[in-house]
């Protein structure tokens, strides 16, 4: 490299700029790529129409998975792409629930009625009805990780109420 | 340059950035509050974001308005390194600040008897030193173009944008818009399966576009005293 004072101190960083050009172009190569795996791996998750999910949840005996989201909401997207077009996850949520989608775009009043009862002011929020206790639920995504590891918690059972202090005192 | 100048730069934006009380103490508070939120929610709470705010707000812009800048230009230093060291600089700072929060965070959960797997904790640790340097490139363009911290109200009001907009704007550029302004890379799924390029190519692309164009519109600055 040649010192500083030897060369203009406006020097054009050409390395740099070459680097960020061939980027560039595969960034958008790579991004075309994966839209089209994508586009084929759509469908892997088996969602119902939330009028049939309480009939199916009685039959199998299994939770429900809402998944609240919209097509306009990126991060539900990511988590679209991330999650449910992944084949691993894609059969776990199938195993385990039964995945009931909710679009914002849904404007019927059964699907008002669900997004009223579950206080859904946020998206993504994901809820888990298991028919008994307290549907779980986990508002916005943070990757497939931690999406994955609260769809797991979500199977283990409640832990044992605490028992009343008084008897522990005593 | 040489290894000497450029390491010089980098140690003098460490001092003139942590070693300022108002920066310092707040940054400290971040990390305090995280660990401490950390804590109460059982899960690892990433500080990147808040720290690299505020480190690497300003980060050139304050070198114009306080006119630090016309005189390190008036000595043989080329632009465009001047602004790769101040990305060196406020990058590390905000990466090496967050990981050691997340440690913490991570040591104070095992201790508590609620460890995370170690997958989980490597997960973090590279979002969060990606994000640092990522947004550091991001807030460096910034900082070349506006004076002062106005570099930190771009990045605000640009990243309100599509929250304001978005019956106009289409989603897919919404998200692209996000991805340019936030720049991270979540290794979990990089590596898949299925395994994405695009990830780590479209992170790249993001950082080296910032810095050719940061370097370029320095290039392109006239600068007096009179400058901020």
């Amino acid at each position: 490299m040649l010192p500083d004072s030897a060369r203009s101190t406006r020097a054009r960083p050409t390395v740099l700029l070459a680097v960020a050009a061939i980027l560039l172009v595969g960034r958008v190569a790579a991004g075309v790529y994966e839209a089209r795996r994508q586009a084929s791996a759509r469908g892997l998750v088996t969602w119902r129409t939330h009028g049939s999910a309480e009939v199916i949840v009685a039959d199998a005996g299994k939770p429900i998975l809402y998944d609240f989201s919209a097509s306009w909401c990126g991060p539900c997207q990511r988590m679209e792409r991330e999650v449910f077009a992944n084949p691993e996850a894609a059969a776990l949520i199938n195993a385990t629930f039964v995945a009931v989608r909710v679009a914002d775009e849904d404007q019927s009043a059964a699907a008002a009625a669900l997004r009223a009862h579950h206080r859904i002011d946020s998206l993504p929020t994901l809820i888990v009805d298991r028919g008994k206790g307290e549907p779980r639920r986990m508002e916005g995504y943070a990757g497939r990780r931690q999406l994955l590891k609260f769809l797991k918690r979500t199977t283990e059972p409640d832990p044992p109420p605490e028992a009343p202090r008084s008897s522990l005192n005593q | 340059m040489t290894f000497a100048a450029l390491r010089g730069l980098v140690v003098v934006t460490w001092r003139e950035r942590l070693l300022k009380p108002l920066v310092g103490g707040l940054c400290l508070v971040v990390a305090l509050s995280q660990i401490t939120t950390a804590r109460l929610t059982g899960e690892l709470q990433d500080p990147v974001l808040l720290l690299t705010l505020l480190i690497a707000g300003g980060s050139v812009g304050r070198d114009v308005t306080s006119g630090v800048l016309p005189l390190l230009f008036t000595r043989p230093l080329v632009r465009s390194h001047y602004v790769f060291a101040k990305w060196i600089a406020v990058g590390t700072a905000a990466a090496v600040l967050s990981v050691v929060t997340l440690v913490a965070e991570a040591v104070l959960l095992a201790r508590a008897g609620q460890g995370l797997a170690g997958g989980e904790i490597v997960d973090a640790i590279v979002k969060s030193m990606t994000t640092a340097f990522g947004i550091s490139s991001v807030l460096v363009l910034f900082s070349v173009l506006a004076s002062g911290f106005a570099d930190v109200l771009i990045w605000v009001g640009l990243n309100t944008l599509p929250l304001i907009a978005h019956k106009v704007i289409p989603q897919r550029m919404a998200e692209e818009w996000q991805a340019f302004l936030n720049p991270s890379l979540d290794w979990a799924a990089t590596v898949g399966p299925p395994a994405s390029l695009f990830q780590p190519v479209s992170y790249l692309s993001t950082v080296a576009l910032c810095l050719a164009l940061a370097a370029i519109a320095i290039n392109r600055k006239e600068l007096s005293y009179a400058s901020g």
